[in-house]
């Protein structure tokens, strides 16, 4: 999770730097993380819903 | 033009407003939060980089298109949690302490909608603002997104400490 976090962490320090390519591969990466997370959260046997 | 700048980077502070919340929720009320409310999180986190897109190339549809994508991703989130209160019946009285008799969820659900909504509607006035060859950042609008890194900031130190690396909470609400 704070993995996930970073990923946005590092796009928003892309943003600031203006470098526009990288904070959106970084927040492409982490958008696309979330997405992964979220679908392991749907169907893992832990209890994670709540 | 300023206006519209103005409003974008209030746009940001409503929706940092919702996490700074949830961050007081998390410190000042200890109240843990649970792994799709981390989710969700991360989908407001998507909705304030694409406007802070905005604040810092100047208005482009591309950056409502990132606003939209984040929101809807952050809709699902937010729904799927508001339909497993609704399905557990009458006995759930929801997660966590409600803001203004609904839950943290709920709201996120709104602000997810809203976000798209209002997307929708600079989209529709997209003629009105046409980028102006340069682009000035007014001082504002560089605190604000400035602000909303140091909360991504907090989030990726809150978020290390209570899961690591982990999808969290693995045993049920964490203790």
């Amino acid at each position: 999770m704070s993995l996930i976090f970073f990923a946005y962490g590092l796009s928003f320090f892309m943003l600031l730097k203006k470098d526009k390519k990288k904070a959106y591969i970084f927040f492409t990466l982490a958008l696309l993380a979330s997405i992964g997370m979220f679908f392991y959260h749907t169907t893992s046997t832990l209890q994670l819903n709540f | 033009m300023n206006l519209l700048k103005y409003s974008n980077s209030i746009c940001i502070l409503i929706v940092c407003s919702i996490l700074m919340g949830a961050l007081y929720f998390q410190f000042g009320l200890h109240e843990d939060p649970c792994p799709l409310c981390l989710l969700q999180r991360m989908g407001m986190i998507g909705v304030i980089f694409g406007l802070s897109l905005n604040s810092i190339f100047g208005f482009d549809a591309k950056h409502f298109g990132i606003v939209i994508i984040s929101a809807v991703v952050g809709a699902v989130f937010s729904g799927r949690q508001v339909l497993l209160h609704i399905c557990n019946g009458l006995d759930d009285s929801g997660y966590g302490t409600p803001v203004f008799g609904l839950h943290l969820y709920t709201w996120g659900v709104l602000i997810f909608i809203a976000s798209i909504l209002g997307s929708a509607l600079f989209l529709l006035f997209s003629n009105s603002f046409k980028t102006a060859t340069v682009h000035r950042i007014l001082k504002f609008e560089k605190y604000v997104v400035y602000l909303s890194t140091l909360i991504v900031l907090i989030n990726i130190i809150a978020t290390f400490f209570e899961c690591q690396f982990g999808p969290c909470c693995e045993d049920g609400p964490c203790k």
